[in-house]
C-alpha cells in the first residue's frame, strides 16, 4: 500500500518511564558473566559461514512438527500400532498359527491382521503428510536476508541460518529469535506484539543496544561483524542473558533486545536484526511441548470393555483347558478312533497337563472371535469419514478468510460430543481485539445514544413482548399471538445481525458515540463545558501514540500501543481535538471550536509520562499548555482512579460510578479520567526528585520511581469515564448463548488485566453483575505454560471433558492438555492451530462443531462400538459352545474362510456405515434443542448399562443360534433324501444365521437410512450368499471343506431356510421389544422429536415446535438470552416507576 | 506486494471452499422410520400369523414321518460278567476278538405304514467326529487324484503303512470306517437295501476320484473299522462317502441304505445286524435308524415347537402393546415427554 507517511523523527524512549527501564544497561555491571554450562553459545553475526560446519553448526531454521520421516515410519508406525493390546494379541496369534497348535490355517489369521494394521498406518502417514504440508508452509515463507556486501534479498524462512542479518517490515512475523541491531526509529525502538506468544495485546517495545545505532541502512551490514555469546536453547520467553562483542568493546545483552520468532513487529517500518536462535532451538519452539496423543473419553471406556473381553476370553479357554484335560485324561485313551497317544504331545493322556497347556494356547486364538479384530481400523476409517465430513462442511466455513474447518486429528470426533467445560482464549478468539468508542460519562451527564448489543436486543424483545401481551388478552387474536412469537425470535437475531452491518456502516474505526449534544461543536453548550474540555484534553493528550497523515486526504491515523488508546485518540478527534503532532517534547493537538472558524492548533509541552503498566493500572502526562499551567492528566482503571480523588474531586463520583456499573453490565470495557492542576513550585520539587531516581543505578531505582509518581498521583479531580466496546467476533454472543443453553461451562482465559477481563466476561454475555467471578493470577500474563497450568486444574478439577480453543501460540498449552484443542484458523499464527486436534476460522463455528458434530459423531462411536462387542460375543461364543460338544479339542465349526470374513468383510461395513451416516435428528433440529447435546456429557449412549446390556443381547444371540440349529440339524435327516448334516453343514446354517442376525440387528440400531445404508446392510447379507456360491465353486484344492455348500446341500432344504428366519427373528425380538417398550414409556429426547418430525406436528403445530425449542433453551442463567432478559426486567422495573410510554430511545437514554 | 498477493488469495481461497454435495453436506435423502405403536403392533402380528402356521405345518410334516429306532450295541452281545467293570471288558473282548460270530437279529415292529423312499441309518452316540485331532486327519488331495497319493501329511498318525507305503484312503476319519451290516427280511423275503446314491453327488464326482483305488488300506497291525475292497474305486465306495462328512456332534446319524419298497403297518421286520464295529471301548451306543421323510426332512418336533413358540409370543407382545397403548396412551410426539419438561432440575 502506497501510503505516505509524515513521521516525526523523534527519540521514543524518553516517552517512557518504567517500560524501558530494562533498555538502560547502566554501564558500571558490564557484561555478564557467561562461562560455564548452558552459556556455550556462539554467534558470528554477519558471517553465517561461520556456522556451517561443527562444533557451530545450530539447527536449521527449518521446523517440524511431523511425527514421523520416510525411515522412521515404518518401525515407529508399527510399533505405534502394536501397542494396542488388541492388536499384540492378533500378532502373537498370527505367529502361533504357523504351528500346529493353531485351530486355523495361518493365512486366515495373518491376513486380517495385515490388513487392519496396514489400513491404519496408511492413516497415520496421510494424517503426518498433512502436517508436513502445513509445516512447509511456514517453512517457505520468504524473509529478507543480508546476502552480500551491503545487498538484501529475499530468502525462505527455513534457510535462514544463525549469524544471518535480516531485515524485517513492519507487521511481518520475526522468522527467527533474533537480536535487535537497529530500526526504523532513529534510538533503535521497535514494538513488537507478543500476542501469538503470551497473549497480551499491548504491544512490546523493544531497543537496541546504542552500539548498534548507526546499522541502520542496508549498506552498512557490508564490513560488520560481531560476536554474540550467550545462553543455551530454552524455553523461557522472558529471559535472556549473553554478551555482545563488536568494536572489540563488549555489551551486555538482556531481553530487551530479543526479537521472538512468532511475534510481529507493529508501529516501526523496518528493524534489521541476527539471527541467534533457529528453528528448534528458537524459545517459542522450545516453549513449544510435544503435543501428547490424545484418546477419547469413549475410546478410554471400549479400552476397559476389551479388557473384558479379554478376561472373559482367558476365562473360557480356561474352562475349554480343563474341559480338555479331563477328556484327554479320562476319556481319550478308550476313543480308539484317535490313536492317541503320539508323539506330538497335544493329546496324550499320559501328560494331560502338558496337553492342556498346548490346548489352553490353542483356546486363546480359537476364542479370538470375542475380541473384534477390525474394531480400531473400523473406528479408524469411520472417523476419518467423520473427519472429512467436519472439514467439508459449507457451515463451517468462514466466506472472508476463505478457511473450511479441519479435523486435524480425527481420534477425538465423539469426544466432541461430551464437552462439559469450554476454555476460550479472549483476543482474537472471542474479540476481534478491535476497540470502538461508545459512550463516556463527563461531569456526572452521559452522553452516547448508541446501544451495544445487548442493550439493543432487549429494546428489541421487550418492545415485542408488550406487543404480545397487549394482544394475548384476547383468545381470538390467538394466531396473531403465535406470528408475533415467531416474529420475536427471527428478530432477536436479526437485530443482531443487522447491528453489526450498521456497524460496518461508519466510516470511522474505532469510534460509535452518537449523541448531538457533544458533536460538532455542541458541548460547547453543554452546562459542564469546562470538565467537558478537560475530558477531550485528556483524551487528546494522555497516551504514548504518534500520528499519521495520509498525504491524499490528509486524515490522521494513530499508531497506537493499544486499541483502547487508538479509540480515545479517534474520539477527540471527532469530538474537535485532533492530536496532530508530537515532537521530543511536546504533543500538538489542533482543537476546533464552535466560535472559531478555523482550528486552532495548541502546542502541550509533555514535561512527564508515567506510563501505563499491570501494576499501575493507571497512565499520567504531566503538561504544560500555552498559559503556562501545569496539568497532571490521568486515566485508568476506575477502583485505582477513585482511590487517589482529593476531598474536592469527588463531585462527580456518584453519577459516575454508577454510570460506570451500567456500562460494565452491557458488556463495556470502561475507564475513569481525572485531572489535577500542578503549580510551579510543587510540580518543580517533586520533578527533581523524580529526574534523580530516573537517573539513579541500582536495585530500587523502580520502587523509588513508584513511589514518586504515586506521590504526584494523587488528589485528583474526577472528570468522567469512557466506556469502549471490545468488538466481538462475528456471532460470538450467540454462540455462547447457545453453548450455554447446551448445558456446556465457559471459562475465558486471559492474559489481561483483570478489569477487562471482566468486562469482556460482561461483553460475551458470560458474566452478569452479581456473579461470582474466579480469578486465578499469575505472574507473567497467560503464556503457554500457564493456561497449560489453568487447564490442567479444570480438567482435574471438574473431571469432565474440556475443550480449549484459542488463535496463538499462547494459548498452545492449554490447547495441547485440554482434552481437546480447538485453534482458530484464519489468523496469521499458525501456532495454535498446529497444535490443536481441530481448526475452525472462527469461534461461532464452535457450536455447530459441538452441537451437530460433537452430537453425532459421539451417538454413532458409541452406537457402534456396543454394536462390534454384541456381534463379536454373538459369533464369538458359538465358538465355544461348540467346543463342548466336540470334547474340547480346539475344532471350529465354522470353515476358516467363514470366519476371516466375518470381521473384514461381511459385517463390517454395516457398523462401519452406522458410524458414519447415523443421524438421531438432523442437524438443524441439533442447533434448535441444544438441550440434545447433553445426553452426551451425560454418556446415556454408552454407560456401563447400556454396555452390558448390548454384551447381553449378544450372549442371548449367541445361545439361540447355537442351540436352535444344534438340536434342529444334529442327528435327523435334513433333507427329503435323507441326507444327514455333516458339521460343514450345520456351521455353514449357524453362520448364515449369524449374518442374518447382526445384520438385522442393526438395522434395527440404525434410526436413518440412505440408500448407502440399505445396501451396505442388506447388501452384506447378499453378499454372504454370493460367497458360498462362489466358494462352494472353487478348485478343490483351495477349498476343501464346503464344495456346493449352497448350491447342492443347503438351498434345496426348506428346513434351511425355515430355520435361518426362526433363528433371525428369535434374536431379535428382545431388542425390538424392548426398544418398542422404551420409546413408549421412557422416551429420549430425541425419540419424542423424532415423532413430531415424522408425524410433521412441528409443521401443524408451529407454537408447539416454538416452545419446546425455546423451553429446551431456557435452563440457563448465563448466555445473552439470559442477559437480554435481566436486562428487559431492569428497564420494565424502570418503566413502571415512571408510568412512561415514551418511544424505546428515550427510554434508553433515561435509564442512564 | 499486494496485488499479486490478492490474487494468489482469492484463487486459493475458491479451491478451499468445499463443494456442495448432499453427501458430504449429510443431506442424504434418508428414510427414517420410527416405532411408532401402529408399526411395532402389526409386526408383532404379523410375525405371529406367519409363523404359527409355518410352525402347524412344519409340525404336521413331522408327524407324517414314521420312525424306527433301535438300540442294539447291548441286545447283540451277549455278557454274563457280574459287574459293570468286567462287563465292559468281556464286551470289548468280543469285538475285538475277529474269531467271534458277530451275527444279531433282530426284530422290529413296524408301527405305521411307510412309503418308499424309506431310510436307513445308523446312529451312533459318544463318538467323536467332531474332535481336532480327527476331524484334521484326512488328505482330501490325495482322494481326489491318484497322482497325489504321497500327500498324506495331514493323515498322521494314519498315513503310511508299517513299510511306510502310503495308505489310500489315509487319515483316522477313513480308517475308522463304520462296518456294522444290516439285511432286513419281512418274513423270510429279504428286502434289498440300495447303497447307491446315499453319498452326496459332489463328492462322488469330484471329491473323490473315480481313478483312485484303495491301497494299503487296513494292513498295519491297528485294525480300525471297514475294510475295502481295493478293485472298486473311492467315488463308488459311498458308505466311505458317507462316513467321511463328518458329523456335528458326538450323537450323529449317517444314511445306511434306502429300501425302496413300502412296509405296512404291523409288518415285522427282521433284521441281521453284522455287530462288527466298535463302541464298547467307550461305551457309546449304536442305534439301528429306520425312517421315512417329508419336505423336512426326518422327524422334526422342535422346529414347529419353536416356531409355535415364537408366533405365540409375537402375538403376546401384540396383546401387550395393545393393553398398554389403550390403558396408559401416550400420544406420539407429545412434548410431555421431552426431559426438560419431565424433570426441569436435570438442565
Amino acid at each position: 500500500m502506497a501510503r505516505g507517511r509524515i513521521r516525526a523523527k523523534i527519540r521514543r524512549s524518553s516517552l517512557y518511564t518504567f517500560a524501558c527501564y530494562h533498555s538502560h544497561p547502566s554501564e558500571a555491571e558490564g557484561p555478564h558473566d557467561i562461562e560455564g554450562p548452558g552459556y556455550s553459545r556462539m554467534v558470528y553475526c554477519n558471517q553465517p559461514h561461520m556456522h556451517v560446519d561443527k562444533p557451530l553448526r545450530y539447527c536449521s531454521n527449518y521446523i517440524s512438527t511431523t511425527k514421523y520421516n520416510v525411515l522412521t515410519f515404518l518401525p515407529k508406525a508399527i510399533f505405534e500400532q502394536f501397542r494396542r493390546v488388541a492388536n499384540l494379541y492378533f500378532l502373537l496369534a498370527a505367529v502361533l498359527s504357523i504351528t500346529p497348535i493353531s485351530p486355523f490355517s495361518a493365512v486366515s489369521m495373518i491376513a486380517p491382521l495385515g490388513f487392519v494394521v496396514g489400513l491404519s498406518m496408511a492413516k497415520e502417514a496421510l494424517e503426518d503428510w498433512r502436517r508436513f504440508i502445513q509445516d512447509m508452509k511456514v517453512n517457505l515463507r520468504r524473509a529478507t536476508v543480508h546476502k552480500k556486501d551491503g545487498t538484501f534479498g529475499q530468502k525462505p524462512w527455513m534457510k535462514i541460518q544463525v549469524g544471518n542479518v535480516v531485515k524485517v517490515e513492519k507487521d511481518q512475523f520475526f522468522p527467527a529469535d533474533l537480536l535487535l541491531l537497529s530500526s526504523s526509529y532513529e534510538d533503535g525502538i521497535c514494538y513488537v506484539e507478543t500476542m501469538n506468544l503470551d497473549g497480551e495485546t499491548n504491544l512490546k517495545v523493544k531497543r537496541s543496544l546504542e552500539a548498534t545505532l548507526s546499522l541502520d541502512d542496508d549498506s552498512t551490514f557490508k564490513d560488520f561483524s560481531a560476536t554474540i555469546k550467550c545462553e543455551d536453547p530454552n524455553p523461557n520467553l522472558y529471559a535472556f542473558v549473553g554478551n555482545f562483542e563488536y568494536n572489540c568493546d563488549v555489551y551486555p545483552l538482556d531481553p530487551s533486545q530479543i526479537l521472538l520468532r512468532d511475534s510481529k513487529l507493529r508501529n516501526t517500518a523496518y528493524v534489521y536484526g541476527v539471527v541467534i536462535f533457529t528453528g528448534h532451538d528458537s524459545k517459542v519452539m522450545q516453549n513449544a511441548t510435544k503435543s501428547p496423543s490424545k484418546r477419547s473419553r469413549v475410546e478410554k471406556q471400549m479400552d476397559k470393555i476389551i479388557y473384558i473381553l479379554f478376561t472373559l476370553l482367558v476365562f473360557i479357554s480356561f474352562i475349554s483347558s480343563l474341559g480338555f484335560i479331563v477328556k484327554t485324561e479320562y476319556d481319550l485313551p478308550t476313543w480308539w478312533y484317535l490313536q492317541v497317544p503320539d508323539d506330538s504331545g497335544y493329546f496324550d493322556p499320559r501328560k494331560p497337563l502338558v496337553s492342556g497347556f498346548y490346548h489352553l494356547i490353542t483356546a486363546l486364538i480359537l476364542y479370538g472371535y470375542l475380541i473384534p479384530i477390525s474394531l480400531y481400523v473400523s473406528i479408524e476409517v469411520v472417523k476419518v469419514l467423520q473427519a472429512l465430513f467436519i472439514n467439508k462442511d459449507l457451515h463451517m466455513y468462514d466466506e472472508e478468510t476463505g478457511t473450511p474447518a479441519q479435523a486435524r486429528t480425527s481420534n477425538l470426533n465423539e469426544e466432541l460430543g461430551q464437552v462439559d467445560t469450554i476454555l476460550s482464549d479472549k483476543t482474537g478468539t472471542l474479540t476481534c481485539n478491535q476497540m470502538n468508542f461508545l459512550k463516556c460519562s463527563i461531569a456526572g451527564i452521559a452522553y452516547g445514544t448508541c446501544s451495544s448489543d445487548v442493550e439493543l436486543a432487549a429494546a428489541k424483545k421487550m418492545a415485542l413482548d408488550e406487543d404480545r401481551q397487549s394482544k394475548a388478552g384476547t383468545p381470538s387474536t390467538w394466531g396473531k399471538s403465535r406470528q408475533g412469537s415467531g416474529e420475536s425470535e427471527i428478530e432477536l437475531e436479526t437485530v443482531i445481525t443487522s447491528k453489526d452491518e450498521d456497524n460496518h456502516k461508519p466510516a470511522l474505526k474505532g469510534f460509535n458515540l452518537e449523541d448531538i449534544r457533544l458533536m460538532n461543536g455542541n458541548w460547547f453548550k453543554e452546562p459542564s463545558a469546562d470538565a467537558i474540555l478537560i475530558f477531550f484534553r485528556i483524551l487528546s493528550l494522555c497516551h504514548t501514540a504518534i500520528p499519521e497523515q495520509d498525504e491524499e486526504t490528509g486524515v490522521f491515523t494513530y499508531e497506537a500501543e493499544s486499541p483502547d488508546e487508538g479509540s480515545f485518540l479517534v474520539a477527540a478527534r471527532e469530538f474537535g481535538f485532533e492530536f496532530c503532532r508530537r515532537t521530543q517534547s511536546s504533543i500538538f493537538v489542533s482543537e476546533r471550536y464552535p466560535s472559531f472558524h478555523e482550528p486552532v492548533e495548541r502546542e502541550f509541552k509533555v514535561l512527564n509520562l508515567l506510563d501505563f503498566t499491570s501494576k499501575r493500572k493507571r497512565m499520567s502526562v504531566i503538561v504544560r499548555d500555552e498559559n503556562g499551567q501545569i496539568l497532571l492528566l490521568c486515566k485508568g482503571a476506575d477502583s485505582i482512579i477513585f482511590d487517589r480523588l482529593s476531598r474536592y474531586g469527588r463531585t462527580y463520583e456518584e453519577p459516575t460510578t454508577k454510570h460506570l456499573t451500567d456500562y460494565g453490565e452491557v458488556g463495556l470495557r470502561t475507564l475513569a479520567l481525572a485531572y489535577k492542576k500542578l503549580d510551579e513550585a510543587e510540580y518543580s520539587a517533586w520533578n527533581e526528585d523524580f529526574m534523580k531516581a530516573k537517573t539513579s543505578i541500582g536495585g530500587d531505582r523502580d520502587l523509588m520511581l513508584e513511589r514518586l509518581s504515586d506521590m504526584i498521583e494523587r488528589d485528583l479531580t474526577l472528570v468522567g469515564a469512557t466506556a469502549v466496546e471490545d468488538k466481538l467476533q462475528k456471532g460470538v454472543p450467540q454462540c455462547i448463548d447457545k453453548l450455554a443453553q447446551a448445558g456446556l461451562k465457559i471459562w475465558v482465559l486471559t492474559g489481561d488485566k483483570m478489569e477487562t477481563a471482566i468486562n469482556i466476561g460482561f461483553a460475551c454475555s458470560l458474566l452478569r453483575q452479581g456473579m461470582k467471578q474466579i480469578c486465578i493470577t499469575t505472574d507473567v500474563g497467560a503464556s503457554a505454560q500457564n493456561s497449560k497450568q489453568v487447564t490442567r486444574l479444570v480438567k482435574q478439577g471438574t473431571g469432565k471433558t474440556t475443550l480449549a480453543i484459542g488463535d496463538g501460540a499462547n494459548d498452545v498449552g492449554m490447547i495441547q492438555e485440554a482434552d481437546i484443542g480447538v485453534g482458530i484458523s484464519g489468523c496469521e499464527g499458525m501456532q495454535a492451530v498446529m497444535a490443536s486436534d481441530f481448526a475452525i476460522a472462527q469461534f461461532r463455528f464452535l457450536e455447530r462443531l459441538l452441537v451437530v458434530h460433537g452430537h453425532w459423531c459421539y451417538k454413532r462411536i458409541a452406537q457402534m462400538i456396543c454394536y462390534f462387542f454384541y456381534k463379536n460375543i454373538a459369533f464369538g461364543l458359538t465358538i465355544f459352545y461348540f467346543e463342548a460338544f466336540a470334547g474340547f479339542s480346539g475344532q471350529s465349526v465354522y470353515v476358516d474362510w467363514y470366519m476371516l470374513l466375518f470381521n473384514v468383510v461381511l459385517t463390517s461395513l454395516p457398523v462401519i456405515s452406522l458410524g458414519v451416516f447415523e443421524q438421531d435428528v438432523d442437524s438443524e433440529v441439533c442447533l434448535q434443542f441444544p438441550a440434545l447435546y447433553q445426553q452426551g456429557p451425560k454418556n446415556l449412549f454408552f454407560d456401563w448399562y447400556r454396555i452390558f446390556g448390548w454384551m447381553a443381547n449378544g450372549l442371548y444371540t449367541s445361545l439361540i443360534i447355537f442351540f436352535l440349529n444344534i438340536i434342529i440339524f444334529h442327528d435327523q435327516a435334513f433333507r427329503p433324501g435323507g441326507q444327514t448334516a455333516d458339521m460343514i453343514a450345520v456351521g455353514t446354517v449357524m453362520f448364515t444365521c449369524v449374518i442374518w442376525a447382526v445384520n438385522c440387528q442393526i438395522a434395527l440400531t440404525m434410526s436413518h437410512f440412505t440408500w448407502i445404508q440399505h445396501f451396505l446392510v442388506w447388501g452384506s447379507i447378499a453378499s454372504w450368499y454370493l460367497f458360498l456360491l462362489i466358494y462352494g465353486e472353487l478348485h478343490l484344492s483351495l477349498n476343501v471343506n464346503a464344495f456346493r455348500i449352497l448350491f447342492e446341500v443347503l438351498a434345496p432344504a426348506p428346513i434351511y431356510w425355515c430355520a435361518t428366519l426362526l433363528v433371525t427373528v428369535a434374536c431379535n425380538l428382545p431388542y425390538l421389544a424392548h426398544i418398542s417398550f422404551q420409546r413408549s414409556f421412557n422416551p429420549l429426547d430425541h425419540h419424542v422429536i423424532q415423532e413430531i418430525k415424522y408425524y410433521k406436528r412441528d409443521v401443524k403445530d408451529r407454537h408447539m415446535w416454538r416452545r419446546e425449542r425455546s423451553k429446551a433453551r431456557q435452563m440457563t442463567k448465563i448466555g445473552f438470552t439470559a442477559r437480554v432478559d435481566a436486562k428487559i426486567r431492569q428497564l420494565r422495573g424502570r418503566l413502571n416507576k415512571k408510568y412512561s410510554s415514551q418511544s424505546k430511545n428515550v427510554v434508553m437514554s433515561q435509564q442512564t | 506486494m499486494s496485488s499479486g498477493d490478492g490474487v494468489s488469495q482469492s484463487s486459493s481461497k475458491k479451491s478451499k471452499k468445499p463443494r456442495y454435495s448432499r453427501f458430504t453436506q449429510q443431506e442424504l435423502p434418508a428414510c427414517k422410520p420410527i416405532l411408532t405403536p401402529g408399526l411395532v403392533i402389526s409386526t408383532f402380528i404379523f410375525i405371529g400369523i406367519t409363523f404359527i402356521p409355518i410352525g402347524l405345518s412344519s409340525l404336521s410334516a413331522s408327524d407324517a414321518v414314521v420312525e424306527i429306532v433301535h438300540r442294539y450295541d447291548e441286545v447283540c452281545i451277549s455278557s454274563n460278567a457280574n459287574d459293570d467293570e468286567a462287563a465292559h471288558f468281556a464286551r470289548i473282548g468280543y469285538i475285538q476278538d475277529d474269531r467271534t460270530n458277530k451275527t444279531c437279529t433282530r426284530t422290529l415292529n413296524v408301527p405305521k405304514k411307510m412309503k418308499q423312499p424309506i431310510f436307513v441309518y445308523y446312529q451312533l452316540d459318544d463318538f467323536y467326529q467332531n474332535h481336532r485331532r480327527y476331524v484334521k486327519s484326512r488328505s482330501d488331495e490325495q482322494y481326489k487324484s491318484p497322482e497325489n497319493e504321497q500327500k498324506t501329511k495331514t493323515c498322521e498318525p494314519e498315513a503310511f503303512n508299517d513299510d511306510r507305503k502310503p495308505i489310500v484312503p489315509c487319515g483316522l476319519v477313513a480308517w475308522s470306517l463304520f462296518n456294522d451290516t444290516y439285511t432286513i427280511s419281512i418274513n423270510g423275503n429279504t428286502i434289498p437295501i440300495n447303497k447307491k446314491d446315499i453319498a452326496w453327488r459332489s463328492d462322488r464326482t469330484h471329491k473323490f476320484g473315480s481313478n483312485v483305488y484303495p491301497k494299503n488300506f487296513q494292513t498295519r497291525g491297528l485294525i480300525g473299522g471297514a475294510k475295502l475292497n481295493e478293485s472298486i474305486p473311492l467315488s463308488e465306495q459311498e458308505d466311505l462317502l458317507v462316513w467321511m462328512r463328518t458329523a456335528a456332534l458326538p450323537n450323529f446319524r449317517k444314511l445306511y441304505g434306502r429300501i425302496e419298497t413300502d412296509l405296512e403297518a404291523n409288518d415285522k421286520i427282521t433284521v441281521v445286524i453284522q455287530n462288527n464295529y466298535n463302541t464298547y471301548s467307550f461305551d457309546g451306543k449304536k442305534n439301528l435308524v429306520i425312517s421315512t421323510t417329508t419336505w423336512i426332512g426326518g422327524k422334526n418336533d422342535f422346529l414347529g415347537k419353536i416356531y409355535i413358540t415364537v408366533g405365540g409370543i409375537c402375538l403376546f407382545l401384540a396383546i401387550a402393546f395393545i393393553l398398554v397403548y389403550l390403558l396408559k396412551p401416550r400420544p406420539l410426539g407429545d412434548p410431555a415427554y421431552l426431559s426438560w419438561n419431565k424433570d426441569p432440575a436435570s438442565y
